[in-house]
């Protein structure tokens, strides 16, 4: 390479020695001489960089270059290296030619006029990239850019222009792609397609400027847009300066800005590698494209929409092509125009030395694409989700929920927020003192931009779950596809049971037992079958065979062996967490209510099943925390023959192994006892398994003998496993033959069983079981009825 | 959508070529496939199987897949590996083995009649080859009983040549002869591509020497009326008199290339059938064929490295015959490139200025070996 080459931007640059700057440029320098094989001749950059010159070898197509592009195969670049940063800044790759094509090629990074062009090499942040990689790497990196510049697939193939690229922006501008393609649709409407400006009504975000000597990094979100129509603009800025005035003590401040626009009916192809950096470029370059800046301009100030010290502008640049990754194909160039200097401003104009500042651009959040951004399938139709209590875990199920799209949710809570419910809360101290529904729903409602149709719009009840499920608002539970009972309240959990609920709303309940070890996700099945009492039963079931489950349920067992009647207490499923005196750390709390949620998101894999699911933390142990889900397939429910009233679910297990075990004894008779939970409360006797014959039994054809051998330390085994929960509670036999009644000697036997029983307050119960049925008989002591 | 492109993968002396078109699809010409090649220990072999495994599509149900498959000639290096690599037999019997690559399926089958001609001493067919023969033959026996089954991907076939043995009588609808283009692959007509077919001649079909039976291809990228954007030879291992007949047959466009594959591995006898050491000069009329390339242009050798020694193929001075036409940069041994101890495939993506050589940016076995321990080393922290 020729240095004396006055094509190249290194030719004026001042020479400078990497040697000097030891450590890691100077090696750098040593490997670049070794990886390309070429002269790396070292210039001055500034004071704290220092640029590498040097060709890189390029393959271009046999026959030339795509399009005839300018690039060679052989690119003098440069390669700047941050003297202090290198290498955790990786060095920047630029053309060292002057006359490089950087009006053809996207993929450039805007520089400062007299800059070299910037290739972006890479999507992500290039400095995390270089991290993991060499300098040899990036070389190939900028290789590829360059060989796939020759072939014009800097762009994969396909149609899609290449935005701007905006480096260090000044600030953000705010809007959605699609009302920006309104703006400039109205624009041309009132331009007939032809090139022209109107002005914005935009909102600041960020501090108040009019006290600022200092021009601040802004934010500023896009608004209402307005044509350059006289009385309509007259009109909205008296309401404007109204607003500003009234909101003077506010953040949020009303602001103008200038909206331009090029031609309807040209395309502007060229690529943007310099962006205007003063008043006299940005006349210039909108010049370009007859958009009348200065006029509008000239019009801003003249009207007094100048208020503060700094004028934003939007751009439209046409390209008649769809820009990659948003949805449009005019291009909005953001700016701000600096005007804090009064003397700037002479003659209605703004002296073309004024500074002018680049802006990008953001949308504004939508639940849609929350849900893109959470991998959410926004095809999915969740409906709407009715939660109960706005606690520890409900907050932040209704966060998780919110935060991916979904915030069609009905939230209801009593109760206000108290300061030592935030330790566990998802709500932040502003919200002490309030509804704990309302909050979140002030909350929610401002992650999004724009507040969604009534269908999809969160909504806050103060008020008792109770309202909803047997009071004024029950009717309206039917507009729900899911409710999340997450109260942790063992009366809103006894009134679900029992209420008739709609059958198409699936109904879940969630809650933390064992001082935070276990979570717990019961969901129904669907017609409400297995309902959430039938998948709790199945807790205590599990427990027989699973240690975890096992020492909560004993624990809590210890804990309440003074109460009466524990034999038939359920453990309260979810412990109540807005207690100040339960111990219990907020990551514990999350971790359950992001399982819950996940699991919830999966939806239910069997339609036909409800599910138990399970999640487990061991804080002794860091790799103790795994989850597990349970299916639970619809109960048979029998009304027993003298029932008054009382109803026996057996679970679907239960019932499998009793038609299994008649048809593999069959002609004879066999039977067994019953394992599960009798509530007296409900007057449901639940079946969540059985026990065979024990092999002292005795069966024929017309007769069986209930056997006893080990029996009895089964039973205990399983009292002990549930804390007490499961236990013995009724007998079953086969009559293979059919006969659903019982006989004369059934009837003698059920008598016997009952002397023994009643007197405990425990009520009889006998399942006969025939080929096709299963009939149960019950007798149950006068106090339980 | 997609650019196409085309590979050449290091085999040794041998053919593995892989052509991939705008929609996709894909062609595989030839394949030298060791099985050691998959042995770790065996380093300097390239994994052929491996690498169509990684590139190819998958069908529905998620078998690797090719469009075509084309065997120039059955010689042992343009078909080693076949019963290994591809699927043979009725699709409907297609099974993964564990711990074993699974095998690609082939859409449609190309090859010359040549394949059931017999044979005279000591040319016996390899075991692939019969593997190969066999397959051909389930397809064609198809074709005849007229099942419907035989326009289905899997089963069907194009014979190159003509079609007078016994065995490809009547096969005369799925049969391009000599002279002619074809654009029809696997079912799907391209619009921008298409295979002008030179070879074999109809008298070379009882020709003795297996290499002048060879399939000879110009491969065209690009659509009709424009200038072509790419034009790839593929000779299998034809010598220089049907080289001399194709260019004495020919017109121009259908003779120009900006890829040549050096036929026979770079071997003397596409200049000369008299060895090199009874005569060193080419003769005219394959420097004539030399001649036709466009600006730019590459000539492949799929060889073992090429030294300055007695060996043929790759031959010596046959290298610098090639390199006297196209200049050294543009001449590419596939065992040397990028180095002898790791060769790695050579990809060229057909642009609408001709093929550009994309060197691999993804990292050697080596490489990816280290990143994954940087992955795996470093903690991720998402915010």
């Amino acid at each position: 390479m020729d240095s004396a080459d006055s094509n190249l931007y290194s030719a004026g640059y001042n020479v400078d020695d990497a040697e000097a700057c030891g450590g890691a440029i100077s090696t750098a320098f040593r490997e670049l001489r070794r990886l390309t094989g070429e002269e790396v001749r070292c210039v001055r950059w500034n004071d704290n960089y220092i640029a590498a010159a040097f060709t890189l070898k390029v393959d271009l197509p046999s026959l030339g270059t795509v399009d005839d592009i300018d690039i060679r195969a052989r690119e003098p670049v440069l390669m700047v290296f941050n003297k202090r940063d290198y290498p955790e800044v990786a060095p920047m790759v630029r053309s060292d030619r002057k006359d490089f094509p950087t009006d053809r090629l996207p993929h450039l990074n805007p520089v400062a006029p007299g800059q070299p062009p910037s290739m972006c090499l890479y999507r992500g942040n290039i400095n995390d990239w270089f991290v993991e990689h060499s300098l040899d790497d990036l070389l190939v990196l900028a290789r590829d850019w360059f060989r796939d510049a020759a072939a014009g697939r800097l762009i994969p193939p396909g149609d899609e222009f290449e935005p701007t690229r905006i480096v260090d922006p000044w600030g953000t501008f705010i809007f959605q792609p699609l009302q920006f393609q309104e703006w400039i649709e109205q624009g041309w409407k009132s331009t007939d397609g032809k090139a022209g400006y109107g002005f914005l009504l935009m909102r600041r975000l960020s501090k108040d400027p009019r006290t600022d000597k200092q021009l601040e990094r802004t934010t500023l979100k896009g608004g209402i847009f307005f044509p350059k129509d006289e009385d309509a603009l007259q009109v909205a800025l008296d309401v404007w300066k109204t607003n500003n005035e009234l909101q003077q003590n506010s953040q949020d401040l009303f602001w103008v800005g200038i909206l331009c626009w090029t031609s309807r009916d040209s395309a502007v192809p060229e690529y943007f590698g310099q962006l205007p950096a003063t008043m006299d470029s940005l006349i210039t370059f909108c010049g370009r494209y007859d958009v009348p800046l200065e006029q509008a301009l000239e019009r801003y100030i003249n009207q007094y929409l100048l208020l503060f010290n700094s004028v934003p502008l939007i751009v439209g640049i046409n390209r008649q092509r769809k820009l990659i990754g948003r949805n449009l194909q005019v291009e909005p160039l953001n700016f701000l125009i600096d005007a804090r200097d009064p003397e700037i401003i002479t003659k209605n104009r703004i002296d073309g030395s004024a500074q002018v500042l680049s802006m990008s651009h953001s949308s504004p959040l939508t639940p849609s694409a929350a849900k893109n951004i959470s991998g959410i399938d926004e095809a999915v139709e969740t409906g709407r989700i009715l939660l109960f209590g706005c606690g520890a875990l409900g907050s932040k199920l209704a966060l998780h929920y919110a935060r991916s799209g979904q915030t069609a949710l009905t939230l209801v809570d009593e109760r206000v927020l108290l300061p030592h419910n935030l330790v566990r809360h998802a709500l932040l101290g502003d919200a002490v003192g309030h509804n704990k529904a309302e909050k979140i729903k002030t909350a929610i409602d401002a992650i999004y931009d724009t507040p969604p149709a009534a269908d999809s719009a969160c909504i806050a009840y103060q008020g008792s779950a109770l309202d909803w499920i047997k009071g004024e608002k029950q009717a309206e539970v039917a507009g729900h596809s899911l409710l999340i009972d997450a109260t942790a309240s063992a009366s809103v959990f006894e009134a679900i049971i029992r209420a008739p609920l709609p059958p198409d709303t699936r109904i879940v309940r969630c809650g933390i037992g064992a001082e935070g070890k276990i979570g717990m996700l019961l969901i129904e099945g669907p017609q409400r079958n297995p309902r959430l009492d039938d998948v709790l039963a199945m807790v205590y079931d599990l427990a027989i065979d699973n240690e975890a489950l096992q020492r909560w349920l004993q624990n809590e067992r210890a804990e309440t062996r003074e109460g009466r009647l524990q034999r038939f207490t359920e453990i309260a499923l979810g412990v109540g967490c807005s207690s100040d005196t339960m111990p219990l750390p907020d990551d514990l709390i999350s971790w359950h209510a992001a399982t819950f949620s996940m699991r919830l998101r999966r939806r239910f894999d069997d339609p036909s099943s409800g599910l138990l699911t399970l999640s487990y933390v061991d804080d002794q142990d860091e790799h103790g925390i795994h989850t597990q889900s349970v299916p639970v397939p619809p109960v048979t429910t029998l009304r027993p023959s003298g029932d008054r009233g009382w109803q026996i679910r057996l679970h679907s297990q239960a019932a499998a192994s009793l038609y299994a075990s008649l048809r593999r004894e069959s002609p004879n008779e066999t039977g067994g006892i019953l394992i599960g939970l009798i509530h007296p409360g409900r007057r449901i006797i639940y079946i969540t398994r059985v026990f065979g014959a024990p092999p002292d039994s005795e069966g024929t054809a017309a007769r069986f003998k209930r056997g006893t051998l080990h029996l009895p330390e089964e039973v205990d085994d399983i009292q002990n496993a549930s804390g007490g929960l499961l236990g013995y509670v009724g007998e079953w036999h086969t009559h293979p033959l059919g006969g659903r009644q019982p006989s004369a000697t059934d009837r003698a036997t059920m008598a016997d069983i009952r002397r023994h029983l009643e007197p405990a307050g425990l009520p009889t119960l006998m399942l006969i079981v025939t080929p096709r049925h299963i009939d149960a008989h019950i007798s149950v002591p006068n106090h339980l009825l | 959508m997609t650019d196409p492109t085309i590979t050449y993968i290091p085999v040794g002396n041998g053919d593995t070529s892989l052509i991939r078109l705008s929609d996709e699809s894909s062609i595989i010409i030839d394949c030298n496939i060791r099985v050691d090649s998959r042995d770790d220990e065996v380093e300097s072999c390239y994994d052929g199987h491996a690498h169509l495994l990684k590139v190819l599509r998958h069908d529905a149900q998620g078998r690797p897949f090719t469009d075509a498959f084309i065997l120039t000639h059955p010689d042992q290096d343009h078909c080693r590996g076949f019963a290994s690599t591809f699927h043979t037999g009725d699709l409907r019997t297609y099974q993964k083995k564990k711990g074993e690559p699974d095998k690609i399926v082939i859409g449609e089958l190309w090859f010359s009649q040549r394949i059931f001609s017999n044979y005279e001493r000591g040319q016996k067919l390899s075991d692939d080859a019969k593997a190969f023969k066999q397959e051909a033959l389930r397809r064609i026996q198809l074709y005849k009983s007229g099942s419907p089954q035989r326009l289905l991907p899997g089963n069907r076939i194009r014979i190159i040549g003509y079609g007078e043995s016994e065995v490809t009588k009547g096969l005369s609808d799925i049969t391009t002869i000599p002279g002619s283009a074809i654009n029809l692959i696997n079912g799907s007509v391209k619009s921008d591509f298409s295979f002008f077919v030179h070879a074999p001649f109809k008298r070379d079909v009882i020709g003795a020497d297996r290499n002048n039976t060879s399939i000879v291809l110009q491969a065209r990228f690009g659509t009709n009326n424009a200038e072509p954007a790419g034009l790839a030879f593929f000779g299998g291992d034809a010598c220089w008199d049907i080289w001399a007949q194709i260019l004495k047959r020919s017109r121009t466009e259908t003779l120009t290339w900006d890829l040549f594959l050096s036929p026979h591995h770079c071997s003397w006898s596409f200049f000369n059938d008299v060895p090199y050491e009874n005569n060193t000069r080419p003769k005219q009329t394959s420097l004539e064929i030399l001649r036709h390339h466009r600006p730019g242009a590459t000539v492949i050798a799929s060889s073992k490295p090429i030294r300055d020694d007695d060996d043929n193929p790759p031959h010596y001075a046959a290298a610098v015959q090639y390199k006297r036409e196209v200049g050294s940069d543009h001449f590419f041994c596939l065992c040397e490139t990028p180095s002898e101890d790791k060769p790695e495939p050579v990809m060229f993506r057909i642009t609408a200025k001709g093929p550009q050589r994309i060197e691999s940016s993804t990292p050697s076995r080596v490489q990816s070996v280290s990143a994954v321990q940087v992955s795996v080393r470093n903690p991720r922290i998402y915010g």
